[in-house]
């Protein structure tokens, strides 16, 4: 947990003792979970897939469209995923009902079975922690949550 | 004079001329689309809201502002466009480019594709022309080979083994739309979405692959194709048609491929 979610903890304890409760703790948590314990897919290194429905995309609002396809994000990607042997960034980014290859890397076949609650969804997960949530709303929060997992 | 675009020729009604022929003085290949065509049962409307034409500068802006284009994915990762060489399978050539945009799009391998191994078969191993929906349909169904196992512009039965339909299988589209014809309002909602658009055309007698929509002056519109003349022809082998130009006379947008590595 880090000082702003401390700080946000003692904020809710003195209200408690105030008598007055917030219906919402949700951002006390933070999403990127500090354990591989509890990944639902291991990763031997920065790992990512990115799960949309391709032909809902006319459906998100424009910034989280962009997001999803914006060049900075992949920019990243490439940068700071693992490579494959041929060099390949070891991210992708795939249709919900995709069909799945066998020469697909078994990151990206079990991670496609990942239950999730909407699209698009992020699963990022580096062998020490992870990101499994909703994907972020615009550029820079996709970048600031992939950074969590992947490092600056 | 030709115009230019972000260092593309910009092809119009003032100066198509120039551009009718490849610059070889080799074939194109379109023929036109027959009137009661469509993808042979596996047909797939376009189903997705318009975006309005008053929306379109912005778009393109915000587009270029967080650079998530089409184009600017096909650049990232540097999808070099296709040379038909003399084959008449523009209109092939124009479906395989837009499915290697689309394995770009989901960040797999780049594998240069064959686009002889759909269109020679469809066509009985003839030189022949086509339209984008036949090479399409054929994808769906059987794939495309790499050009490892068959080389781009090989009209030749040798190829189709054992080797190139075990890999071709790995290549097949999943799901796609087919336009309106002469639908430009569609042609651009798909580009804004990111989806590349082979395209017919007529006038030309040709078919190339769309990948971007563009505002070439405040208000007027225009399209980024890949031509399959190679890379020497226009800026990378990509130009610029006007929407007079770029309006289809059939048009079909593969949307997902399957996800694989070979």
């Amino acid at each position: 947990m880090d000082r702003r979610n401390i700080a946000a903890l003692v904020y809710v304890i003195a209200l408690h003792f105030a008598g007055i409760s917030l219906p919402i703790v949700s951002p006390l948590i933070d999403a990127v979970v500090p354990s591989v314990a509890s990944a639902p897919v291991k990763s031997d290194g920065f790992r990512v897939l990115i799960v949309e429905d391709v032909a809902a995309r006319h459906t998100l609002p424009k910034e989280q469209e962009a997001a999803l396809l914006s060049t900075e994000v992949s920019g990243y990607l490439n940068a700071h995923c693992v490579k494959s042997p041929s060099g390949q960034s070891e991210w992708r980014r795939l249709d919900a009902k995709a069909t799945i290859a066998d020469s697909e890397t078994p990151f990206t076949r079990e991670a496609m079975n990942i239950k999730r609650d909407s699209l698009p969804w992020l699963y990022a997960a580096n062998g020490r922690k992870f990101f499994n949530g909703p994907y972020p709303k615009d550029v820079d929060s996709t970048l600031a949550t992939l950074r969590k997992v992947g490092g600056q | 004079m030709t115009d230019a675009f972000r260092g593309m020729p910009v092809i119009g009604d003032d100066n198509w001329q120039e551009f009718y022929d490849e610059p070889t003085g080799l074939s194109k290949g379109r023929s036109a689309r027959p009137p009661d065509a469509s993808l042979g049962g596996v047909a797939a409307s376009f189903n997705i809201p318009l975006i309005p034409r008053a929306e379109w500068s912005d778009r393109i802006a915000d587009l270029d502002r967080s650079k998530s284009s089409l184009k600017h994915i096909i650049d990232q990762i540097g999808v070099k466009v296709l040379d038909q060489n003399g084959t008449n399978y523009c209109w092939c050539n124009a479906v395989v480019y837009a499915v290697m945009a689309v394995r770009a799009v989901m960040n797999e391998p780049q594998i240069r594709l064959s686009p002889a191994s759909v269109a020679a078969p469809i066509k009985g191993y003839r030189n022949q022309g086509g339209w984008g929906g036949e090479a399409l349909d054929y994808i769906i169904e059987h794939g495309v080979a790499s050009q490892q196992f068959w080389p781009a512009n090989a009209i030749d039965r040798q190829y189709d083994n054992q080797a190139s339909k075990a890999d071709r299988v790995h290549h097949k589209v999943t799901a796609w739309l087919e336009l309106a014809n002469r639908s430009f309002n569609q042609l651009a909602t798909c580009l804004l979405h990111r989806l590349p658009v082979p395209i017919g055309l007529n006038w030309w007698g040709h078919e190339v692959c769309a990948v971007q929509l563009v505002e070439t002056s405040p208000g007027v519109f225009g399209v980024v194709i890949a031509n399959s003349w190679g890379s020497s022809w226009g800026n990378a082998g990509f130009g610029v048609l006007t929407e007079s130009k770029a309006t289809p006379d059939d048009a079909v947008a593969p949307q997902v491929a399957i996800a694989s590595t070979t």
